[in-house]
């Protein structure tokens, strides 16, 4: 369906009949999703969720219908270390969302303190330099929330906000050397096409500081995984941060401006803050003073080849398999654990797809006689973070990560 | 802010520039099902009215059932301002109120489960907050009363669409249907999605057959 999108010889005609086909299919793959009425229970209290099929998307954990929310169930990250397109999750903030996107109108502006204000097409965009390929995890600020103790409030996912893919586009810097920016610019802010349904709601824009925006690594993007972006993740063309929460890759972004002071939208001075200490963190069912912008991934570890209540053959080989991620030092040691964190033991790392990336891991393991083994897994990056034991917690549910455990049983 | 009319006028502006038509890829999303719980708490009515423009019930459906009070106070508060929704200061605490009571931390404290009104014995009503079903043959049912309890005026009028379709249309959509009264009864007890737009008609199955009957038949008679 994407590729056919890039094709912009093909004549009109056909073009116009690719679309009422894509229109027919995404209804046709709705019905599947309902009529299927398939359904999955999350582990915490109302966990219950429906699994439906989003146009250019399998069936996936539906959070909400309006806007978009879409969970990854988990088993997709036991795939390999690449997520794919129609398995990405999808999170918008206001119903208000482009269901239809035209690419040869489509603009990027870029205002505000610069020397050259630019309007660029996609064509000019890709042209703009040599395309940049990285590999990225994204996710969500508030992946993991539904497994807070005590439980937050907001938008209750499991662990399946998050997603890898590869990343083509431009460099932001690339783009911002062109406008030339002028002295006394503090931020750069970003807007997409996502607006309040009614009233006068804030619009939905993220900034970043401006050595942030031209370090060359934050990158606008219009490929993943070698297809165009699907439009519930972007389309025509999203900022990617790499090791930075999703709250920063605007979606649809079409207009970027640089400010001479800190940006002080409701989503960047209200929303997505965390506590402003060391841990993004404060004690159990107590309020937060004084807060932050959330900004790079603390490290996370998990296994994908196990769930909860699997069952293993005792006194036998079994390779638990399994994931690792940091916010871009790059994942340097897991260690698996067969028996509740009592004893630890190396795994052996899996491809390095970049520091950015998922890192796969494995560890053979032999239950030596049947019964039931608590599987924990931590990872180290190269600045020595890990992850802690218990859980940290803010009111928020942002930014879990603590070391996660699997009970299954030997038999 | 509306950027949607701009991005149309463009297309057309460049469709006239350029031989070439404009390509856009375009997505339909699939049907909304998730529907609010019916209750007899006036705030249900307001939901399906305030909340529904914007957003789908399951953000509502989906918290925590341990959410205590405060937390749907402040967030009806929050949707007002600064998010903008369109609804007055007098609507924010009867919503918060149905919300804690049918989703939250105070479940249970109005009745067994929010049930859709039944027809009562006009002798019974205010005895007790819980009204049950007066199933004698005697019982006259109140159409009008039925609707007032179920919110059906909060989506549907007589003469015109409002979020649902207006009585006369569904009257003249089953005038010639043998089966009218049966399919509009059952629709009313179930609920649908898809038979006049996108938006969801929440199912009303705490209704007796009666009494999904005699509104279907108020409904046909418009």
């Amino acid at each position: 369906m994407t590729k056919n999108s890039r094709d912009l010889t093909s004549p009109a005609p056909a073009r116009r009949a690719f679309l009422r086909q894509a229109g027919a299919l995404g209804a046709a793959s709705a019905l599947a999703g309902n009529s299927l009425a398939a359904t999955i229970t999350l582990p915490f209290e109302n966990g219950e969720r429906e699994l439906v099929a989003y146009p250019q998307k399998r069936p996936l954990i539906l959070l909400t219908a309006r806007p978009p929310q879409l969970e990854t169930p988990f088993s997709v990250y036991n795939e390999g270390a690449i997520t794919p397109n129609d398995a990405f999750f999808v999170r918008y903030h206001w119903s208000g969302i482009p269901t239809s996107i035209d690419e040869k109108s489509y603009r990027l502006k870029v205002t505000g303190n610069v020397n050259t204000p630019l309007e660029l097409s996609l064509a000019e965009l890709k042209q703009l330099g040599e395309p940049v390929e990285l590999t990225a995890v994204n996710q969500c600020s508030g992946n993991s929330r539904g497994h807070f103790t005590p439980r937050a409030n907001g938008g209750q996912l499991s662990n399946g906000a998050m997603g890898n893919a590869r990343w083509v586009g431009v460099p932001l810097k690339k783009v911002l050397e062109k406008a030339g920016i002028k002295a006394g610019s503090v931020q750069v802010s970003f807007n997409g096409l996502e607006t309040p349904p009614v009233g006068d709601g804030p619009d939905f824009v993220k900034a970043l500081n401006l050595d942030h925006a031209l370090d060359g690594e934050v990158m606008l993007a219009w490929q993943m995984n070698g297809a165009d972006l699907p439009l519930l993740n972007g389309y025509p063309v999203r900022l990617i941060v790499p090791g930075y929460y999703g709250t920063y890759w605007v979606k649809h972004v079409f207009d970027i401006r640089v400010t001479d002071k800190v940006f002080d939208g409701f989503w960047m001075a209200t929303g997505y803050r965390v506590p402003d200490n060391a841990c993004a963190c404060v004690e159990p069912g107590t309020p937060v003073t004084k807060t932050t912008p959330i900004s790079r991934f603390n490290v996370r570890s998990f296994i994908t080849s196990l769930t909860d209540g699997m069952q293993i053959k005792a006194g036998r080989e079994t390779v638990v398999r399994g994931i690792a991620f940091d916010g871009g030092y790059g994942i340097t040691e897991v260690a698996f654990s067969a028996d509740g964190g009592a004893t630890w033991h190396a795994a052996k790392l899996g491809k390095d797809l970049g520091r950015y990336s998922f890192r796969e891991w494995s560890a053979a393991f032999t239950p030596p006689r049947a019964g039931n083994y608590d599987l924990k897994v931590r990872a180290i990056n190269r600045i020595g973070q890990s992850q802690p034991m218990t859980a940290l917690w803010n009111p928020m549910g942002y930014m879990r990560n603590v070391v996660e455990t699997t009970r299954i049983v030997a038999a | 802010m509306n950027r949607f009319s701009f991005a149309i006028c463009t297309t057309l502006a460049l469709a006239a520039l350029h031989t070439s038509a404009a390509f856009a890829l375009e997505i339909q999303m699939p049907p909304e099902t998730a529907a609010y719980k019916p209750s007899s708490l006036p705030g249900y009515q307001l939901a399906l009215r305030d909340c529904m423009t914007c957003h789908s019930a399951h953000y509502v459906q989906s918290q925590p059932s341990s959410s205590p009070r405060a937390y749907w106070e402040a967030t009806v508060k929050k949707m007002k301002h600064p998010f903008g929704a369109q609804f007055a200061d007098e609507d924010i605490a009867p919503i918060a109120d149905y919300l804690v009571k049918t989703y939250g931390a105070e479940r249970g404290t109005v009745s067994a489960a929010p049930v859709a009104i039944k027809a009562v014995d006009k002798a019974e009503v205010g005895k007790t907050e819980a009204s049950k079903p007066v199933v004698g043959k005697t019982a006259v049912i109140d159409v009008q009363a039925l609707m007032t309890a179920n919110g059906c005026t909060a989506c549907h009028a007589v003469n015109q669409k409002i979020v649902g379709p207006a009585f006369k249309d569904v009257a003249a959509k089953y005038a010639k249907l043998p089966d009218a009264l049966t399919q509009v009864t059952h629709n009313i007890r179930a609920g649908g999605v898809g038979k006049w737009g996108a938006i969801p008609m929440p199912p009303f199955s705490g209704l007796s057959e009666a009494e999904a009957q005699a509104l279907a038949r108020y409904v046909l008679a418009q």
